[in-house]
């Protein structure tokens, strides 16, 4: 073997390592995600068995044809029976008494057999399980949803994209003003935008809402929206460190070249900034997805602007909670940012790889 | 290395140093604050009022308790006075501790794990040798996009002691039942479990590594290999200067979002502090005192103290921040 | 790169132009599904809404009113919908005042209302809504008397009993709506499994237990309640074989009545909790019958023989992260007819229950619970004689549409053999004795309520609720109950003086 194939063999060799390793990490990462899922298949009554298996079936279940009866199946060691003989193993007998101790069932393979006791506890028997996707929980969400599924994926999709547009441009503005220039006070207005924060969101509510009130705006989007046209620290914070990072040689260049800040910013600057740009993207869209407290309180007496995040909770009343329903309305919820996610990546990336040509 | 900081860009700028400024510095600070105008405009309209809203609040005695909202009164320093002396908040005696103490402590154990955990994976996630990146990507950042609502459910299905998938999986693997733990409910259990629910959620700070590492120029490492240098030599030479920046952001937030930590501990253990008050974090018990002991006036005076600490350590982080954040922006001298 | 930079531009002037045009008519662009024509007129609508507490009336000349859904039932999607046709008919109704329904979560309900009340901007009318939460916000509520006058509404529909529990210092600041009375319900499949007789159905009966007729008290309860507690190998609780980490049905739940003023109100009877008359001299004063109570309700969880889920036990997905009895693993369960409203799980999952009387003391009391919901006034209303209209209506002409839907007992007489009818369709299996266990129950109210008025209500609550969570995840081995019984005395003593 020359030297070049060993090498490829060797390089292979490492990727598949890193592979196997990173798909281990991600069977463990996604198996909340994975309990969601099964969730969402589950019938109420799977949910609430014991011993039930934590994929979606449902136990077995005989059906005598002559009398129409439906029995539940159990698998019962044989050796517990009467009239066993020294039978041995399991088997799954239809249940047709339960008792404490001793239960009758009969043998749907062995019917002549008629009913016989075993002296087992039905509660601990294992159960035959048929795998049984329960889809139906997926159309009760959808369609019990307060305003209809799609609407409210539309309103929550308005929110997130008419703030994010305002979210992007006015951050990277303001990043790039307190990355890029020098001047005293910079630094104190910094640390006053990263202070905005330092209070807990819920302490400020009250005046906040109090000002919305006053000047007419509760009740529709534009305390939800128009915020976000004015940059926040988190983001701003964010594109700065960024920001930063970038050398100052093709600034200066540009520069001298007669390009005006503006430029620079345009040309430059947001051209080597793609990761971060789509880190905010993704950030503000899965932010405005989920946030709930602040539709929540501007849109109540507005039903027909409900985004997701505060439909769903109508699923989680003082009463009757319906973990399977919130579970499949939720990820039907996520599929949007999902996309988005995916499509963010490869827009973001040929950018890269564009501006590299162009460099 | 306050004194410092201070003294380069904590003073506000006034007219006098403003005429004092050559015209060139002159034209850069007002096209500077040209483009910070939008947040100025935010901050005054939106952002202002309702912080010193607050700050009013904290000397007034205004509840909804009782109907005492009807008619606030002026009350000084009295709830800065109960703030001091509050049991709840300083106790430090053995057993049950203060709030304060208990956010500190877990703060300490948690902030190391919230930077290295997704640092560590961002890494693993940029390796050119790892096929699949892009789905990869996807799929770590996804348990953060679950909905609130249906993540309080899904954790009560894993960690839940009786059958929980965790625990279930534990008796699989040969545990006995009687030894599982007791995750949220066990006093020595608690803490990691709420460090390992955070871990679940790192898919932001991963995405922020990424965008870092994919910011680091390959020459850069093309460079430090032609000098010979090995792989943690080139990750502490070149790879760790660069990305040091949204480490930076990284560390600073998630001490922020520590000193604010109260939604898992209300969600996963009723905002009850069990077991045994551990879980009573500071912002918790503010936001308990806020909501529902419904009184405003007594939150907001926690509030203002949570803000004057974070202030001091975030402007000690500032301070540090010259002794190991790299900006390649900033070094030209 | 030209063609990102274009994409980029064009995405940025159409979000610019969708937020220059507010919310309804976006909604419109982005909701291609949906485009309902009438979206942006609702928004106008809504928009008048939120500035009407100033200027109190809509461009169409009408009043509008406010109606807060979120402090008890009345958040699920089905309730939603009915909720929405009263609204729809009363608007259709008359044509002074636009009702608006305002629906919040159940658990964002309480931080949702206090930011409105705390901002002057507070809903006209609230409810369903019981004595705790409206104790939550005592001394928000208005005294509807000059309008029960001046509108000459007519009270005496309503038991005179039930009008005076609506009476505090304040004034008549309630009038009955529902009234939900408390019973056990129970499986009789559990029972016949393993041979125990049924809870007696009318008060005053005795219980037959092994051979011998018994009172029907809680030590009796109690008993019976073990020998229905079954782990997984077909013991009871009783039995020495019993394996408490394997219990796959219990005895007792008490359905979401967990709380030390439940407990103590069920086990012992209703008292005042606090002694005193005024901010300084006030004191915790929970009675050792109550202490007692919460040591048998703390020894039925964690004792040598158990009968009531632990908090890990109850919170588990498989006993319904709570609500026990719904999944058909508890015999029994002590709660108020209100929990009739959501028992379609348990139904669907092919179980039956009835109702039987409530245990008594060993003085031979019986000590019940009765809940009761209503819609209050809240008191910062610019319009009270519109909310008060509305008020009306919601008592009495909606009623029929919204008691059903709430699982809620009418308050007014007339009204009850329709309630009745329409549970009996939903539970059919359920016997006429059963429904008669729950009527028998008005006979036994907690005076004062267990959600009764505490000075500081909410945080003397929450301190109370804390005390029982305790109990509920803490093992005898890591709890000193007196000590944190002497704890929790002395901080509601603190409390109710701040």
């Amino acid at each position: 073997m020359n030297r070049k194939a060993w090498r490829n063999v060797r390089l292979t060799m490492k990727s598949l390592t890193i592979t196997i390793f990173t798909l281990a990490i991600l069977f463990i990462f996604l198996s909340p995600f994975a309990f969601m899922v099964f969730t969402s298949l589950k019938t109420q009554d799977q949910i609430s068995i014991i011993g039930a298996p934590i994929w979606p079936a449902r136990p077995a279940i005989y059906e005598n044809e002559e009398t129409g009866q439906t029995l539940e199946m159990f698998t019962v060691p044989m050796s517990e029976c009467e009239g066993s003989d020294g039978e041995r193993g399991n088997q799954n007998l239809a249940i047709i008494r339960k008792g404490l101790r001793e239960s009758t069932f009969i043998d749907p393979d062995e019917l002549e057999r008629g009913e016989f006791i075993c002296a087992v506890s039905w509660r601990n028997l294992k159960r035959p399980w048929q795998f049984s996707p329960t889809w139906d929980n997926y159309k009760r969400a959808w369609e019990s949803i307060p305003g209809t599924f799609p609407r409210v994926i539309g309103n929550t999709t308005f929110y997130a994209l008419s703030t994010l547009v305002g979210t992007l441009i006015s951050c990277t503005l303001v990043a790039y003003g307190f990355s890029r220039f020098r001047f005293p006070g910079r630094d104190f207005l910094f640390v006053v935008l990263i202070s905005t924060i330092f209070l807990p969101a819920f302490v400020t509510v009250i005046p906040t809402y109090t000002f919305f009130q006053r000047i007419g705006w509760v009740g529709t989007w534009l305390p939800l929206i128009v915020p976000a046209y004015f940059a926040n620290a988190y983001n701003v914070f964010l594109i700065r460190q960024y920001f930063m990072t970038l050398p100052r040689e093709l600034d200066e260049a540009a520069m001298i070249d007669g390009a005006n800040p503006w430029q620079i910013l345009w040309l430059v600057i947001i051209p080597q900034s793609y990761p971060v740009l789509l880190a905010v993207t993704v950030f503000h869209i899965v932010f405005a997805w989920n946030d709930f407290f602040g539709p929540l309180i501007y849109l109540s007496t507005a039903r027909q602007h409900w985004p997701i995040s505060v439909a769903l909770q109508t699923f989680n009343g003082i009463y009757g909670q319906q973990p399977q329903l919130i579970q499949a309305g939720s990820l039907m919820a996520m599929i949007a940012p999902l996309i988005l996610f995916v499509l963010a990546q490869r827009f973001f990336v040929q950018g890269i790889v564009i501006t590299g040509v162009e460099k | 290395m306050l004194d410092q900081l201070n003294r380069s860009a904590f003073r506000l700028p006034s007219l006098r140093t403003f005429r004092s400024l050559s015209p060139l510095s002159r034209r850069e600070m007002r096209v500077g604050l040209i483009f910070l105008t939008p947040w100025i405009i935010g901050f005054l309209a939106f952002t202002l009022l309702p912080i010193i809203a607050s700050l009013v609040f904290s000397f007034m005695d205004m509840r909804i308790t009782d109907g005492i909202l009807n008619a606030p009164q002026f009350v000084g320093l009295d709830n800065y006075q109960r703030l001091f002396s509050d049991p709840q908040i300083w106790t430090w005696s053995s057993g049950t501790r203060g709030s304060l103490w208990i956010t500190l402590r877990f703060g300490l154990f948690a902030l190391p794990v919230g930077i290295l955990a997704p640092l560590g994976l961002a890494i693993l996630l940029n390796n050119p040798n790892l096929k699949g990146t892009m789905a990869f990507r996807s799929l770590f950042y996804m348990p953060y996009i679950i909905p609130f609502v249906a993540a309080i459910f899904l954790w009560g299905g894993m960690l839940n002691p009786e059958s929980g998938w965790i625990n279930r999986a534990l008796v699989s693997l040969g545990i006995p039942k009687e030894s599982t733990p007791n995750w949220a409910n066990d006093i020595n259990w608690v803490y990691p479990t709420y460090v390992i629910m955070g871990i679940w959620g790192i898919g932001n700070a991963m995405l922020i590594m990424l965008s870092g590492l994919q910011s680091v120029p390959t020459e850069l490492y093309d460079a430090a290999k032609v000098d010979g240098a090995n792989s943690w030599q080139s990750f502490r030479n070149v790879t760790f200067p660069m990305i040091s920046p949204v480490i930076f952001y990284n560390v600073t937030l998630s001490m922020v979002g520590l000193f604010q930590y109260f939604l898992v501990p209300l969600v996963v253990n009723n905002g009850t502090g069990r077991p045994g008050g551990a879980t009573m974090f500071y912002n918790l018990y503010l936001y308990r005192t806020f909501f529902t002991f419904q009184n405003m006036s007594y939150g907001s005076a926690m509030a203002w103290l949570l803000f004057v600490l974070i202030l001091i350590v975030t402007l000690f982080l500032f301070g540090t921040a010259r002794y190991w954040v790299y900006y390649a922006g900033e070094s030209r001298s | 790169m030209k063609r990102y930079t274009y994409i980029l531009l064009v995405l940025v002037i159409a979000s610019l132009v969708l937020a220059a045009c507010g919310g309804g008519s976006s909604t419109n662009t982005t909701n291609n599904t949906q485009t309902t024509t009438d979206n942006s007129s609702i928004t106008t609508d809504n928009t008048a809404t939120s500035s009407s507490s100033s200027s109190t009336s809509t461009s169409s000349g009408r009043v509008t009113v406010r109606w807060f859904v979120g402090l008890g039932t009345g958040t699920d999607p089905g309730q939603i919908t009915v909720q929405e046709e009263v609204v729809a008919d009363f608007n259709a109704s008359q044509d002074k005042i636009e009702l608006v329904l305002e629906v919040v979560p159940y658990d964002s309900a309480r931080d949702v209302l206090s930011t409105q009340i705390a901002s002057g901007n507070g809903p006209d009318i609230i409810g369903p809504v019981g004595w705790g939460g409206s104790n939550a916000f005592y001394g928000q509520w208005l005294d509807l008397s000059p309008y029960i006058q001046s509108t000459g509404f007519d009270t005496s529909v309503f038991d005179p009993a039930l009008v005076k529990f609506y009476q505090t210092e304040e004034g008549q600041v309630g009038l009955p709506f529902a009234v939900f009375p408390a019973s056990i319900y129970f499986v009789p499949a559990y029972f016949d499994e393993v041979g125990l007789a049924y809870p007696p159905q009318r008060y005053g009966d005795k219980y037959e237990l092994d051979g011998r007729m018994v009172d029907w008290n809680w030590e009796t309860f109690t008993e019976v309640a073990r020998r229905l507690t079954i782990d997984a190998n077909g013991y009871n609780s009783t039995e020495p074989e019993f394996d408490r980490n394997q219990i796959v049905q219990v005895g007792y739940s008490p359905q979401w009545q967990t709380h030390p003023n439940y407990i103590g109100s069920y086990v012992a009877g209703g008292t005042q909790v606090y002694s005193g008359s005024s901010k300084g001299d006030y004191a915790a004063a929970y009675p050792d019958s109550w202490k007692a109570a919460l040591r048998w309700y703390y020894d039925g969880m964690w004792g040598d023989q158990p009968f009531i889920p632990t908090g890990p036990l109850s919170g588990a997905p498989e006993f319904g992260n709570g609500n026990v009895f719904n999944t058909g693993k508890a015999a029994m369960a002590i709660t108020p007819i209100w929990y009739t409203c959501c028992l379609g799980d348990f139904k669907n999952a092919g179980h039956e229950f009835q109702a039987g009387i409530l245990p008594m003391d060993a003085n031979g009391q019986v000590h019940g619970r009765v809940d009761a919901d209503t819609f209050r006034i809240w008191k910062g209303t610019k319009n009270p004689a519109e909310a008060f209209t509305v008020l009306s209506y919601l008592l009495t002409t909606a009623a029929d549409k919204l008691l059903p839907i709430y699982g809620a007992m009418p308050a007014i007489a007339d009204k009850m053999d329709a309630f009745f009818a329409v549970k009996a369709g939903d539970y059919p299996f359920v016997t006429e004795e059963s429904w008669d266990v729950f009527k028998a129950g008005l006979a036994y109210p907690d005076i004062p309520s267990a959600e009764q008025y505490q000075p500081n209500w909410n945080e003397a609550w929450a301190r109370q609720q804390t005390f029982l969570d305790l109990l509920n995840n803490t093992p005898p081995d890591s709890l000193d109950f007196e000590a944190e019984y002497a704890k929790l005395l002395a901080d509601l003593t603190v409390i109710y003086n701040q």
